[in-house]
């Protein structure tokens, strides 16, 4: 392993990783194995999402990279939480946010958050990172003032957030020009570092068999699969930014998820107080998992 | 016409509940995967037929075109 992943692991120290199986949520498991003794890969499924298994692969190639580190790795099912995001009060949203309601993978993304959250405060974990990338701003989770939010939003419940590989160049198609805010320095949980692409450095560390997996038929082996963005993307480059411009679109949906993530911490603060009450309780029974 | 288009893609969207929003996309996902096949599949047969060398697939790139690097630093944690 490179001399960048070896630091020093904290004795008891856990993290939990948003783990798609890519190579920019693998990295992200490889830099946090290097300071945390036990990795909890969280997977997340629901409909529309094929092939969740196919995320194992590259747990197998973790477990062997990073033998320092314990990995446990778990499939979670978001799709009550995904449908309570997307659907709640959906006409009164509809007539307030339109188009906006067709942001699948920001709210897809929330709700695995909102998981991520729910199981960090069931097994004690205090720290929580994801593969975001400043190249796939486009997507409002990976987006510099979205990402500002979710780390509140997790701090707020004592949890560190972090995206390690915020910096690492990614797949230029994924996203539009940089932003201001895309541009701001690197802070909070973010790294400084800008190392080539993150398939380029797992292929150094010997973990990819190689050095550009992204797009390609092996990138899709080791990934779930899911058309769900199609829409969202249209809605994006079709509709909405040839009229507005990408720093509008930055705004509009910051103040969306900004919205979103305040409902969703007032109805944690429910849960904490009385979960027998909250909405939360039961929409983790129907996914088949109560904290 | 492009965004008129996306306009009535989108407006359908919006209305279907959780289920047949899925379906649509997923529909919406394999015209556009079959479309783009169908187009890289009619390049390469133009390119062949015109004489010259069809284009490497771009989801198989070339692994032997790089080689690992021989610092070590390919090596796992030990």
């Amino acid at each position: 392993m490179g001399s960048s992943e070896q630091q020093t692991r904290m004795a008891g120290s856990e993290v939990v990783v948003l783990y798609s199986g890519g190579s920019d949520s693998t990295l992200t498991a490889v830099l946090e194995a290097a300071k945390a003794e036990r990795v909890h890969l969280l997977t997340f499924g629901r409909h529309g999402i094929f092939n969740v298994e196919n995320t194992r692969l590259n747990v197998d190639r973790l477990r062997n990279a990073c033998s320092g580190a314990q990995f446990e790795h778990h499939i979670l099912d978001v799709d009550p939480l995904f449908r309570w995001l997307s659907y709640d009060n959906y006409l009164d949203n509809v007539r307030r946010h339109g188009l906006m309601l067709l942001s699948t993978c920001g709210l897809c993304k929330l709700s695995m958050h909102l998981r991520t959250l729910l199981y960090c405060l069931e097994h004690g974990v205090h720290r929580v990172a994801d593969g975001a990338n400043h190249q796939m701003n486009i997507y409002p989770a990976q987006m510099s003032p979205v990402l500002d939010r979710l780390r509140a939003m997790y701090a707020h419940f004592g949890i560190e957030y972090g995206n390690p590989v915020y910096d690492f160049d990614g797949p230029s198609e994924m996203g539009v020009h940089p932003s201001p805010a895309d541009q701001a320095p690197t802070q909070g949980g973010r790294s400084a570092m800008k190392d080539g692409t993150t398939d380029h450095r797992l292929w150094e560390l010997g973990i990819l068999d190689e050095p550009s997996t992204k797009g390609s038929q092996a990138d899709f082996q080791m990934q779930a699969r899911c058309f769900q963005f199609v829409l969202f993307r249209l809605w994006v480059h079709w509709v909405y930014l040839p009229k507005h411009g990408y720093d509008r679109y930055v705004e509009e949906t910051t103040a969306f998820y900004d919205e979103r993530i305040g409902q969703l911490v007032q109805e944690l603060e429910r849960w904490r107080a009385n979960p027998e009450e909250s909405s939360i309780t039961a929409l983790l029974v129907q996914a088949g998992g109560a904290p | 016409m492009k965004r008129l288009l996306g306009l009535l893609l989108c407006g359908v969207g919006l209305l279907l509940p959780h289920r047949l929003r899925v379906l649509f996309v997923e529909a919406l996902g394999w015209f556009a995967q079959g479309m783009a096949a169908l187009v890289t599949a009619l390049v390469r047969f133009i390119l062949v037929q015109a004489g010259g060398e069809a284009p490497p697939s771009p989801s198989t790139p070339d692994a032997s075109e790089q080689e690992a690097p021989s610092d070590g630093s390919a090596q796992p944690d030990p």
